[in-house]
């Protein structure tokens, strides 16, 4: 059973997510600020990660950042979700190292779909 | 005045005897009524005392038997007794003429006055009017005395059935008493040896007690023997001995001491139990309560106890002690993550890593969360920058904790007895800030108090770097230095040495380097440079058809515990084609301290194949005749140090005379070290060590500069 980690400030957000997730048979863990996110991703990494763009600490391409730079964190798959999906962001992103982004508010049908194509691509 | 005692019951004849010889009375006792007849019969007396009931012939009887013998039936007749009397008795016993019927028991003083009287009114003619003339018919008395001394005897069975009775409950109520505190009893002789085992564990009768006090552990060996010694009664001495199964028993024992009546001590009595139970019990108490239960690691009060130990040998044998403070970073996490069992396991897996690094003696102890220390005993800075390092690369492998893999790094801090401080406490404080420090610095580091320390631990990593890169860089070469006969001044061999010219640095001096290189497996690599270089130097010699010396090569003794040491020098022998015996392996007597197999495996195999084997250093400190002859030994070097002092020093010279000798009775070749001046290499030729080595000859010198030396010698065969 694979085990994702969502960073995720927002409780509905996060709840919603879990939900979905486990529903579809995944376990999940999660953070609620950027920082503890970043710890727990190199310490304990996930099969992939969820990640909220805005935090209230340090923000999500900050923690994305940081996460790629570590060498524990270079390979995880980690998907970025968004609600504002400027281009220029999204570029940033991807720029970074993000796998692939969804967007916000996601759609409790098909997120599942999205993050599995996303992490078929990584494959 | 001579009276006669006639008592059965000892207590009451002793009394009478010792209360009327004090009297000033001369007297005579017997325990029956038939001993006292027959004395009487021989000899005269002037009273008699008797008892009534007696064995083989009762009191009445003896006074019928003396009543009717006309030279005995004067003397006065007392009867003193107590049992079961009745108005019959003293009836009976004035008809058989008896002077007086007194009953048990009597003051004294009353008694000695009857006696007094007796004898007085007998002297004054005014004894019993009847004596010896009893009227009756025969039949009738001695009906009446046989009734009489048969109603005393049933009465006396059945007060002695009584008794018995009472005796048989009482000694069973204290053999209840006994066996419920006791499970066995013992008995031992004078010499304190356990003769009577009843019960008690096999094996235990081939002891003595005192064999038992050295064994004592409830008090001391010394306190059980003096007890012993002093025949003084013991109880609760816990001892133990190993039985005939061969099973370690522990015994709790207590003794009275036994004496005859004159006081003489014969032996011990006493009663026994098995407590190894109740001893492995408290063990296990004990353990517990000084040991983490999670890691079975001691816990923070063993920890004290084991570090002010370290700090007080340290102190004697003068040598450093360091302590180690480890912090897992993110243990909290895992534990909010992934729950308390997965931090329990991952404190388990954690301390398994570090054991698994730290040397046998190095003590590691959990003083609870994730905060570990480790006492390092005469463990140098070195050591312990080593051990930090091994530890933090030991944990750079993530931990496979409920299926998911943890990263979690240490912190290490280190502070050093008696550098930073002599007091373990504050030892403890500073080797905290150390850690604290390196958490600081970004975790999964290590920091020593002493910011010194640091920089040299950093110098020490940037030496061990530099020494990898001096490989790939091809920054090492090899240099050599002639061996000659000191009185022809002829060349006999050559020691091939490491040389590192850095380009930044210059030439740095082996001893800058050699030492830290020796710390890992660095120094294996510079042994096989070395062999390989002096190799190819002599093949090239050899190709230019130049006779070659015989050449030494140094190997350490790191490299001497190498697996693969001989099987590396052969090879590199065959590659150039050199014949095994023109290379001469040279080790430190130091080398073989260490005498592990592989070190014994190595040693056998240099010979095997073919190498001589010369001891570097000799006399310096361990020096043992037993490594010359184990091992084969070819060649001895005098160590410089007792070259050095040839001429200031009787007691160099001595010593060199003496390893000349040595060397010459065991055939071995000798080699002067260090020699720099022709006074040194005079005196050493005196005392009959002509090779020599050293700078009044020629220092290490190129491959190129050797060669002339080579043409030279091969111009003078």
């Amino acid at each position: 059973m694979k085990t994702a980690l969502i960073i995720e400030d927002n409780d509905n957000n996060l709840e919603l997510i879990r939900f979905i997730l486990e529903k579809a048979g995944y376990n999940t863990r999660f953070a609620m600020t950027g920082l503890e996110g970043v710890q727990q991703a190199l310490t304990i990494p996930p099969d992939f990660i969820i990640l909220d763009i805005q935090l209230p600490d340090i923000n999500g391409l900050e923690v994305l950042k940081r996460i790629r730079a570590h060498p524990v964190g270079a390979v995880v798959p980690i998907i970025a979700m968004t609600s504002y999906a400027m281009a220029g962001d999204r570029e940033k992103l991807l720029g970074e190292g993000c796998t692939a982004y969804i967007e916000k508010p996601i759609d409790p049908a098909s997120v599942v779909a999205q993050i599995e194509k996303a992490l078929g691509k990584e494959r | 005045m001579k009276i006669l005692i006639a008592e059965d019951d000892e207590n009451s004849r002793h009394l009478l005897e010792d209360v009327l010889f004090s009297e000033g009375y001369d007297v005579v006792s017997f325990d029956n009524g038939l001993k006292a007849l027959s004395y009487l019969q021989v000899e005269p007396v002037d009273l008699i005392v008797s008892d009534i009931l007696m064995p083989e012939l009762d009191g009445y009887g003896l006074c019928r038997a003396l009543k009717q013998n006309i030279s005995l039936q004067k003397i006065p007749f007392i009867f003193y007794t107590a049992t079961y009397t009745t108005a019959q008795d003293e009836r009976f016993a004035i008809a058989l003429g008896a002077n007086k019927f007194l009953i048990k028991p009597m003051l004294m003083p009353d008694f000695l006055k009857v006696i007094k009287d007796v004898i007085d009114s007998d002297e004054a003619g005014r004894g019993p009017k009847n004596r010896g003339l009893y009227r009756g018919s025969p039949l009738k008395l001695d009906k009446q005395h046989a009734d009489l001394v048969r109603g005393k005897l049933d009465k006396k069975l059945i007060e002695l059935n009584e008794e018995r009775s009472k005796l048989i409950e009482s000694e069973a109520r204290f053999r209840d008493f006994a066996e419920a505190s006791a499970d066995w009893f013992w008995e031992s002789n004078e010499q304190h040896k356990i003769n009577v085992l009843i019960g008690g564990p096999a094996g235990l009768n081939f002891y003595t007690l005192t064999d038992l006090a050295e064994a004592c552990h409830s008090h001391s060996s010394n306190e059980m023997l003096k007890t012993l010694q002093a025949h003084k009664r013991f109880s609760d001495f816990v001892v133990h001995f190993t039985d005939e199964l061969g099973k370690l028993v522990y015994l709790r024992v207590s003794g009275k001491p036994l004496f005859e009546l004159n006081g003489k001590f014969i032996g011990y009595r006493g009663v026994g139990r098995d407590v190894s139970e109740m001893v492995a019990l408290n063990r296990k108490v004990e353990f517990l309560a000084s040991h983490d239960d999670l890691t079975g690691l001691p816990n923070r009060s063993l920890f004290r106890q084991r570090l002010e130990h370290a700090i007080a040998k340290a102190e004697r044998t003068n040598s450093q002690v360091l302590l180690l403070f480890f912090d897992l970073d993110k243990f909290k996490l895992v534990n909010d993550t992934l729950g308390h069992e997965a931090g329990d396991q991952l404190l388990i897996m954690a301390t398994k890593r570090i054991s698994e690094k730290a040397r046998a003696t190095d003590a590691l102890c959990r003083l609870g969360g994730d905060e570990f220390v480790m006492v390092m005993e005469g463990a140098s800075p070195q050591d312990g920058h080593r051990l930090v390092r091994d530890i933090i690369t030991a944990f750079s492998t993530p931990f496979d904790i409920k299926q998911q893999k943890v990263y979690c790094t240490t912190s290490i801090g280190v502070s050093v007895y008696p550098d930073d401080t002599t007091d373990p406490q504050t030892l403890m404080v500073y080797a905290d800030l150390a850690m604290y420090r390196a958490k600081q610095n970004g975790r999964n580091d290590f920091e020593f108090y002493t910011s010194n320390l640091n920089f040299i631990a950093h110098q020490w990593l940037d030496m061990e770097n530099g020494i990898r890169h001096a490989f790939k860089e091809d920054q090492f070469f090899v240099v050599f230095q002639p061996q000659v006969e000191n009185t022809k001044n002829q060349l006999i061999g050559m020691e091939v040495l490491l040389r590192w010219r850095h380009p930044e640095r210059g030439l740095i001096p082996p001893l800058e380097f050699i030492k830290i290189a020796e710390q890992s497996a660095l120094i294996n690599q510079i042994g096989e440079f070395v062999t390989d270089a002096a190799c190819k130097q002599i093949r090239a010699w050899l190709d230019k058809g130049l006779s070659v010396p015989r050449v030494s090569i140094n190997i350490s003794a790191r490299h001497l515990r190498s697996q693969t040491l001989v099987k590396t020098l052969t090879a590199t022998a065959l590659k150039y084609g050199i014949e095994p015996n023109m290379l001469c392996i040279e080790i430190t007597e130091h080398a073989l301290l260490e005498e592990g197999d592989v070190v014994k495996k190595n040693m056998r195999e240099i010979k095997a194949a073919g190498f001589s084997i010369s001891l570097d250093d000799f006399g310096m400190g361990h020096s043992s005749l037993l490594y010359l002859k184990r091992w084969a030994v070819d060649e001895v070097k005098i160590d410089r140090s007792f070259v050095d002092g040839l001429l200031n020093s009787a007691e160099d010279r001595v010593i060199v005379k003496a390893i000349v000798a040595l060397g010459d009775a065991l055939g071995l070749q000798l080699v002067g070290e260090g020699v720099e001046n022709q006074m040194q290499a005079d005196i050493l030729a005196a005392s009959g060590c002509k090779n020599v080595q050293g700078y009044f000859y020629s220092p290490p010198i190129e491959a190129k500069e050797m060669e002339t030396w080579l043409k030279k010698n091969g111009l003078k065969k």
